[in-house]
């Protein structure tokens, strides 16, 4: 993939492998690679990364490193209707994705439909125990709950990052070591 | 069926694959402390030939327990639902029930008694001289903390029944869908019936007078409360009723079977309604009484 090369001449921190800048409507604008979600426009197999519906989009629009370099297994915790899920699976080996609401879950099975990495899970992130036999050990934790004991959310779910070190506030983590045996 | 197996079973461990039901319990009622390697078990423990049919495995696994736990957990709050608009019509019967019984002992007490919740109110706010004053006055703040509790079980209705049936409630207004809601027993007994059978729901009396022979059919029960059925010119009105049961039925069932939001269902429903009306202005046709 050479696409994701248009990313570093803006002489920011790499973007992940399989997030790249492209031309929508003669602007540069995030995309990934995937079928569209929430309406945003396309271009070829490429769709619009929508900073403004996406913290995550928008943390890569600011040139933040999330340290992720593509092809990860990650934990998402807070999916909602997986606006941002359904990106970060475009670019991901497999994203698990926990959402505790059901109205918003039934969207996020939708889009799950469309992507064979991304596993739905209707499950409160405050309770890891509930889904430790589903979830396997990744690389790093998204973590988007939005709601009070957000550092509880945080302590309980390390125990899923490979490398059991890296605390995962405000919104992301990644495993320290790459340790992962590529597909 | 809840099963608490070892710490170490994944959600595949004894599982046949194909058995949805199974996996689905398993995905919802196990639990690990920790995670593990579960795709490189699964292939050794033989429920799969690879990691990447484990993960066709998984995503059928996860995707079809996730849709049906939403799907039911949806449906569960429509009996709080009925609770809570069965609980506001009571209390509002209440409060004016005592507030009449307010207002009679208040007239036999004070000059100008008001009748209703606002006469129980200026009661309340009264100093009691006597003994029977303060029963009297008493029984007054009953009636305004019941009326005030009727009115937040309102607002719980109002919350609720969009979550519970959001078309629904978007075209008979949230307090009419809960009350059909609770009239049928459930979305999903509503969401079977014919639309026949939820235009004159809550005018049962009425039905079987008519299905005895001593009355003719009712055109419209509690969908009578509808802006739509009351504010049409009495000749049309059996048609707005028709029009408007049938759009309910299909929200209803949109709300049972998909639960997706469905704008253009309200569209379809103000032009059948404006369509009925018209008939009126285009010089009335033969007006009966
Ligand atoms: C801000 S929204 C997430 C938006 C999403 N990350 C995106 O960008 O598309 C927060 C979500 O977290 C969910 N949530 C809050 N507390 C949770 C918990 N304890 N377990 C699982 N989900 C939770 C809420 O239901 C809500 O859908």
């Amino acid at each position: 993939m050479s696409d994701d090369n248009d990313g570093a001449s803006r002489d920011s921190p790499p973007l992940p492998a399989g997030v790249t800048y492209r031309g929508f409507d003669g602007e540069s604008r995030l995309a990934t690679r995937g079928a569209p979600v929430y309406g945003e426009p396309s271009s070829g197999e490429w769709r619009l990364w929508d900073a403004r519906r996406s913290k995550v989009g928008a943390m890569y629009e600011q040139g933040l490193d999330l340290r992720l370099a593509g092809d990860e297994k990650v934990l998402y915790l807070g999916a909602a209707s997986g606006t941002t899920a359904s990106h970060v699976a475009d670019f991901s080996n497999a994203v698990y994705a926990v959402e505790f609401a059901a109205r918003p879950t039934r969207d996020l099975v939708g889009v799950a439909e469309e992507r064979p990495n991304l596993f739905p899970l209707l499950k409160d992130a405050r309770q890891p125990e509930t889904y430790g036999h589903v979830v396997e050990p990744v690389d790093a934790i998204v973590q988007d709950v939005a709601t009070r004991g957000q550092a509880r959310v945080a302590r309980a779910n390390r125990r899923f990052l490979r490398d059991n070190s890296k605390a995962c506030s405000p919104i992301c983590a990644r495993a320290t070591k790459s340790s992962i045996p590529g597909p | 069926m809840t099963e608490r197996t070892s710490e170490h079973e994944g959600w595949f461990d004894g599982l046949d694959r194909g058995d949805t039901e199974a996996a689905r319990n398993a995905i919802e009622s196990r639990a690990a402390d920790m995670p593990r390697e579960w795709p490189a078990l699964a292939v050794e423990s033989g429920f799969v030939a690879s990691e990447a049919k484990y993960y066709d495995a998984l995503g059928a696994a996860t995707r079809g327990t996730a849709r049906a736990a939403a799907t039911e957990r949806e449906r569960a709050d429509d009996q709080q639902l009925i609770h809570a608009v069965r609980a506001m019509d009571d209390a509002d019967r209440t409060a004016n029930e005592l507030a009449e019984r307010v207002a009679e002992w208040a007239g036999s007490r004070f000059e100008a008694a008001e009748p209703g919740i606002e006469g129980a109110r200026t009661v309340a706010e009264r100093d009691p001289r006597e003994p029977a004053d303060e029963r009297l006055i008493d029984l007054a703040a009953r009636v305004v903390a019941l009326d005030e509790e009727a009115i937040r079980l309102r607002a719980f209705v109002e919350r609720v029944a969009g979550d519970v049936a959001p078309n629904l409630a978007a075209l008979a207004g949230p307090v009419l869908a809960a009350r059909l809601i609770a009239l049928a027993g459930g979305l999903k007994p509503l969401a079977r019936k014919p639309s026949g059978t939820l235009q004159v729901l809550g005018a049962e009396e009425a039905l079987f007078a008519h299905l005895r022979g001593q009355a003719p059919s009712p055109k419209h029960g509690i969908i009578y409360t509808h802006e739509y059925v009351r504010g049409t010119s009495r000749e049309h009105r059996g048609s707005a009723a028709r029009a408007l049961a049938g759009k309910l039925t299909i929200a209803a069932r949109v709300d049972y079977y998909s639960g997706d939001r469905r704008p253009e269902l309200d569209d379809e429903l103000d032009a059948r309604i404006e369509r009925i009306r018209a008939r009126d202005e285009r010089g009335g046709g033969e007006s009966r009484s």
